[in-house]
């Protein structure tokens, strides 16, 4: 009973998501607004590569190596606070980026949902978008800071960090990019599911 | 009761409050829509035949009154329930076009199924065959921007039956054309109309759909004012 009851819910929320088509919708949007788009993921990518580079050199500089330990980060106060101040600011430029991107679409969700658009498809919508925009960032982010700090750790110390301190450094990368996007596109998402088709089919651009 | 037709509406009544006063868009219209007829509605602007599409296609609620689409009472349906109608039993075309521009034709046509969650291959037959049929077998993968105002209504048009809906409410599908263009639009709908039995529910200012309409309803400050039957109004032209 319980399980039937689990089962028709789970298929009223997915019913009728097909990811793939989601996603080529997603990426056909993402296509059309490139520039906004690529100033997200290089807010993304700021933010990332701040965070990363500086989490490589503090592990790199430790005394001991913490490949043992069990939390994957060694930042000093002062690092976690601009740490937690340049996710912040990227937080803000994304939810900013996604609020736009909603009010372009205005017309474009009143029209889904004129079609038979569900909300939890119009949610999944701009929470994909978002999603992707985090991984794309939180990569580019890793691998920049690779690239900024190789150098400077083989000139200063003449050594490279481990691949422990780089499997780390990815896991709170990307954990911090893809967090903090999906977190900044929940408002945004949710008012674009609460836009009302009839408001939106009068709405002339 | 409410056997037998497609659209049913008893009593239906809308009213705004709009700085401090009341505006009736709707008050008190009774139209009944049998299956597979060509209706059109008539009427100046602020005369409520939006307001009307609206609470017809289950977007707005109604102040007062009832409406039975294929003798279902949509005021019981809920959010879930209301985007499954107009996904399966409404097509919309609008007089903006409203495709989505980041898509290609063939992706618009395919965008009610993808809701509907029919299977791929089957979408894409089903999507192939409506623009064929409204004469764009050729701009498939052309992107709104690449096609003139009445190809994309034509696209809408085949969006509109993508999920064999049992009506297609059409508000002013002429009003963004020119004369001959909006001519052929017309023309189309009145043959889709006539080929798949599909109910048509079409408002205008456009003269133009008279001659292919069944029936005429003449909307005045949200009330019928007449109904007419296409005999009757050509009598009246030609005397």
């Amino acid at each position: 009973m319980q399980k039937k009851l689990v089962a028709s819910f789970m298929q009223k929320v997915f019913a009728g998501l097909r990811i793939k088509d989601l996603l080529h919708i997603v990426l056909e949007s993402m296509k059309k607004r490139k520039t906004r788009i690529t100033l997200t993921v290089l807010t993304v990518l700021l933010n990332v590569a701040l965070v990363s580079s500086m989490n490589i050199m503090s592990f790199a500089l430790a005394p001991s190596t913490p490949a043992s330990s069990f939390i994957p980060i060694s930042l000093n106060d002062y690092q976690l606070w601009v740490s937690l101040i340049s996710i912040v600011v990227c937080a803000i430029t994304i939810f900013n980026s996604m609020l736009i991107s909603v009010a372009e679409r205005y017309k474009e969700i009143g029209t889904m949902k004129c079609l038979g658009a569900r909300n939890a498809l119009i949610l999944q919508l701009f929470l994909f978008e978002s999603l992707s925009v985090g991984i794309l960032g939180g990569l580019a982010g890793f691998f920049s800071s690779i690239i900024i700090t190789m150098p400077i750790m083989y000139i200063q110390l003449g050594r490279l960090p481990t691949v422990q301190i780089y499997l780390s450094t990815l896991t709170i990368s990307m954990s911090i990019s893809v967090l903090v996007t999906l977190v900044a596109t929940i408002y945004p998402a949710y008012y674009a599911t609460k836009i009302d088709p009839v408001e939106a089919l009068r709405f002339e651009v | 009761m409410a056997y037998g037709y497609a659209v049913e509406t008893i009593d239906l009544a809308k009213y705004y409050t709009l700085g401090g006063y009341i505006i009736k868009a709707l008050d008190g219209v009774n139209l009944r829509v049998y299956r597979g007829e060509y209706l059109s509605i008539m009427g100046p602007s602020g005369s409520g035949k939006t307001t009307l599409f609206n609470m017809i296609g289950g977007l707005d609620k109604p102040t007062r009154g009832k409406v039975y689409i294929d003798n279902i009472d949509i005021s019981k349906l809920d959010a879930y329930e209301l985007a499954w109608l107009r996904c399966r039993k409404i097509g919309y075309i609008f007089q903006t076009f409203n495709l989505i521009p980041v898509l290609t034709a063939l992706e618009n046509v395919m965008l009610p199924m993808i809701f509907a969650g029919k299977p791929k291959n089957e979408r894409i037959k089903k999507a192939t065959e409506l623009l064929e049929k409204v004469g764009l077998g050729d701009r498939l993968h052309h992107k709104p921007t690449e096609l003139s105002g009445g190809q994309q209504q034509r696209v809408a048009i085949a969006r509109a039956l993508a999920n064999d809906p049992s009506i297609i409410l059409a508000d002013e599908p002429t009003g963004n054309l020119d004369l001959n263009t909006g001519l052929e639009i017309i023309k189309l709908i009145k043959k889709l109309n006539e080929e798949s039995g599909v109910t048509v529910f079409c408002a205008t200012h456009d003269y133009k759909i008279i001659e292919v309409s069944d029936r005429i309803v003449w909307l005045r400050d949200g009330k019928v004012e007449r109904v007419e039957v296409r005999g009757e109004v050509k009598r009246k032209v030609a005397t």
